[in-house]
C-alpha cells in the first residue's frame, strides 16, 4: 500500500502520511468494517483515493511533518530518483493517470481491478491508461539525444 | 522511434527502483498521532477559518469574471439534463424507429424511437452485468458476448426475436490458450454478415509482450466458431476499449479491413481477401502535406458494395474523407470539399487525438465535435452549429436526413466521463434533445 502510494503521489512522506490515514479511518470504522466482505480492498481504495488528492493534505504535513534532509545513502538514491526525469514526466500526470499506471505496472493489477479500485468503468481505466502512456512516450520523445529517461534516476 | 512498450518497460524499471527504498515490512500505524496534535486556541481557528472562506469567494468572483471574456464553450452553456435521461454505451438504430442502447446494467431495445424501451437483457449470468460486446444485424437479430467465470470465458448468446428469447452459443477462447503468465481475456466484437456468417475478435491482452489477437469465424450463426489465424499486429484502440470500438468490418464473405496498430503504435489499415486468412496494408490517400505522419482513421464504412467512405485524421487537426467507388480497392480523397472539418481548440489533436466522429449511412454524412456539425444529406456538405448538442460526442448516426441520434458526454474529455446520455434531434442536427428512459 505504501509503494502503491509512493508511486502515485511521487513523494515518500506524503505516502507514509496516506498510508497512516488510511489505517486510522479503517480503525476509526472498525466496527462497520467488521462485516466488510473485503475489509483489504477497502483499506487499499481509501489509500490509492487519498494519495490522487493528496494535495488536500499537503498543508497539513507542512505543518506538522516538515521533510527531513539527512544526508545519509538511502535518502541520497531518493533524492535521485525524485530529481529523474522519469518522475518529472509523471508530474505532468494527472494523479488519477499516475494512479492507474502506479497499479497497473507497479501492482500488476488488472484493468478490471483498477476499476473496481476507482470505482469507475473498466473503458474509462483503459482510456487514462492509454493517454497516460502516451503522454510520457511524448516527452520521452522529446529527449535529446535518445537520452534514455531513467539515466537521470539510475 | 520510442514505442508505447519502451514507456512500459521505463516505468516498470522506475517503479522497481521506488519499491527498493522501501523495505517489505508492514506500514507504520500510529493512531494516537492526530490525536497528539496541539490544536490552536479557538478564536485562531475561527479567524483563520473566516479568512479562508473570504479569500474563497473573491478567488470565485475573479474567476467568474475572467471567465466572461472568453468564448463559451457549448457543453458548459447547456441547462441540467433530465434525471431520467437514458445513459447509455454502445448504441445503433436501424431506422427512425427501431434501435438498441447498452446502458450500464442492460441491454434496451425501442421500437418508437426512443420513447419507451424494453428491457431485454440475456441472462448473463452476472448480476448487475449485462453485456460486453452487442451486434445486432437487424431489429430481430442479434449476438451478445459477456465475459465471466474463472477461468475467464467468453459467453455468447443469440437472439432471432429481438431479444424476447435467447439462445446459447459457443463460449469464445484463444485457439491455442492463453500463454504462461497471461490470464486475461479480453473479448473483442462481433461483426455479422447474415444470420449465420460472423466473425469475432479475441486477445489476451492489449500490452503485454504475449499478446495474441486471433479471428474467430462463424458459419451457423454463433453455434460454433472456428479459429481463421492471428491478426497482423494488435486491435488499435486508441484509449477506447473493445467493447467501445470495433476493429474489424467485413463488406462480403471474402472482403473485410482491419485496424491494427504496427511496431511503432501507427494505425494501419488492413484488407483482407479471403475470409481473414491474410491480411495487406491498404493504400488510402491523405493530404500529401501530411504524408509519412501519423494519422488517425476509422475502419470503412460502405453504403453498397462499391461505394464506402473512410474519416481521416491527419495531425495538423483536420478531418478529410477517402472514398472508394471499387469495393475498397482503391482510395481518393474527396476534395468536393478539403477538409470537411477542422477541429478547433480545445478538442484538437494537442488536447485530444481521438477522431472526430464521424457517420455515412442512410443517405447522411455527418462528423462533429466541439459543437461543431458538418452534414452532407446529398446537397454538399452544411456547416452546423446544434443546439443543445453538449461539446464531447462520442458517436452519433441518422436513420435519414432529419432524424438522428449522438452517444454524449458532458465531461470536458472525451471518454473520460461515466455520464455518457443518448441524444436525438429531429431537424437534421439543429436541435438536439436528451431521449429519457
Amino acid at each position: 500500500m505504501l509503494r502503491a502510494g509512493y508511486a502515485i503521489t511521487l513523494d515518500l512522506e506524503v505516502a507514509r502520511e496516506n498510508t497512516n490515514e488510511a489505517f486510522l479511518r479503517l480503525w476509526e470504522r472498525r466496527d462497520k468494517l467488521a462485516s466488510h466482505p473485503d475489509p483489504k480492498a477497502w483499506l487499499m481504495r481509501v489509500a490509492v483515493n487519498l494519495a490522487i488528492s493528496h494535495r488536500r493534505w499537503m498543508f497539513g504535513r507542512l505543518r506538522h511533518h516538515p521533510i527531513p534532509v539527512r544526508p545519509d545513502p538511502e535518502d541520497l538514491a531518493l533524492l535521485r530518483i525524485q530529481s529523474g526525469t522519469m518522475r518529472e514526466a509523471l508530474l505532468t500526470l494527472k494523479p488519477r493517470e499516475r494512479a492507474v499506471l502506479a497499479l497497473r505496472y507497479q501492482q500488476d493489477l488488472a484493468f478490471a481491478q483498477i476499476a473496481l479500485l476507482l470505482g469507475c468503468p473498466e473503458a474509462t481505466v483503459r482510456t487514462w491508461c492509454h493517454r497516460a502512456l502516451e503522454t510520457l512516450r511524448t516527452q520521452m520523445g522529446g529527449v535529446q539525444n535518445g537520452t534514455p529517461l531513467l539515466e537521470e534516476a539510475r | 522511434v520510442i514505442r508505447e512498450h519502451d514507456v512500459v518497460d521505463s516505468l516498470a524499471t522506475f517503479y522497481r527502483q521506488l519499491d527498493r527504498t522501501i523495505p517489505e515490512t508492514a506500514p507504520r500505524w500510529l493512531p494516537d498521532d492526530r490525536a497528539s496534535l496541539p490544536r490552536r486556541p479557538w478564536k485562531i481557528q475561527l479567524l483563520a477559518t473566516g479568512a479562508v472562506v473570504v479569500l474563497l469567494v473573491g478567488l470565485a468572483l475573479f474567476f467568474r469574471e475572467a471567465s466572461l471574456d472568453r468564448a463559451p464553450v457549448p457543453a458548459q452553456s447547456l441547462p441540467p439534463l433530465p434525471a431520467a435521461t437514458l445513459q447509455v454505451g454502445p448504441m445503433r438504430f436501424f431506422s427512425a424507429s427501431d434501435g438498441w442502447v447498452l446502458t450500464p446494467r442492460a441491454l434496451m431495445i425501442t421500437h418508437d424511437g426512443g420513447t419507451n424501451w424494453r428491457d431485454i437483457t440475456p441472462p448473463t449470468g452476472q448480476p448487475g452485468f449485462c453485456c460486453d460486446v452487442v451486434f445486432f444485424l437487424d431489429r430481430m437479430t442479434g449476438w451478445v458476448g459477456a465475459l465471466g467465470g474463472t477461468p475467464q470465458t467468453f459467453h455468447t448468446v443469440r437472439t432471432m426475436d429481438g431479444g424476447a428469447t435467447w439462445t446459447p452459443g459457443a463460449d469464445l477462447a484463444l485457439g491455442r490458450g492463453a500463454p504462461p503468465g497471461v490470464a486475461s481475456l479480453y473479448p473483442g466484437p462481433f461483426t455479422f454478415l447474415n444470420a449465420q456468417l460472423g466473425w469475432a475478435l479475441v486477445t489476451n491482452g492489449l500490452y503485454s509482450e504475449l499478446r495474441q489477437t486471433e479471428l474467430l469465424q462463424t458459419a451457423d450463426g454463433g453455434a460454433t466458431w472456428t479459429s481463421t489465424g492471428q491478426l497482423p499486429e494488435v486491435p488499435f484502440l486508441g484509449g477506447w476499449s473493445l467493447t467501445q470500438i470495433s476493429p474489424i468490418r467485413f463488406i462480403d464473405p471474402r472482403t473485410g479491413w482491419y485496424l491494427g496498430s504496427d511496431s511503432t503504435d501507427h494505425e494501419i489499415l488492413y484488407v483482407t481477401h479471403d475470409g481473414g486468412r491474410t491480411w495487406a496494408k491498404q493504400t488510402i490517400a491523405v493530404p500529401s502535406i501530411n504524408a509519412g505522419q501519423r494519422s488517425y482513421f476509422d475502419l470503412p464504412t460502405f453504403v453498397d458494395r462499391q461505394h464506402g467512405f473512410l474519416a481521416i485524421a491527419p495531425p495538423d487537426g483536420t478531418v478529410v474523407v477517402d472514398v472508394t467507388t471499387d469495393g475498397g480497392v482503391t482510395w481518393r480523397m474527396d476534395t468536393g470539399r478539403f477538409p470537411v472539418f477542422t477541429r478547433t481548440e480545445p478538442f484538437g489533436l494537442a488536447h485530444d487525438w481521438h477522431l472526430a466522429p464521424a457517420f455515412f449511412g442512410h443517405g447522411v454524412q455527418a462528423i462533429v465535435l466541439g459543437g461543431h456539425l458538418e452534414v452532407n444529406t446529398g446537397h454538399g456538405w452544411t456547416a452546423i452549429t446544434p443546439t443543445g448538442l453538449p461539446a464531447i460526442v462520442q458517436e452519433i448516426e441518422f436513420v435519414n436526413a432529419q432524424i438522428g441520434f449522438a452517444r454524449t458526454t458532458d465531461d470536458q474529455c472525451q471518454g473520460c466521463s461515466t455520464r455518457e446520455f443518448l441524444m436525438k434531434t429531429v431537424d437534421g442536427g439543429r436541435t438536439w434533445t436528451p431521449v429519457t428512459s
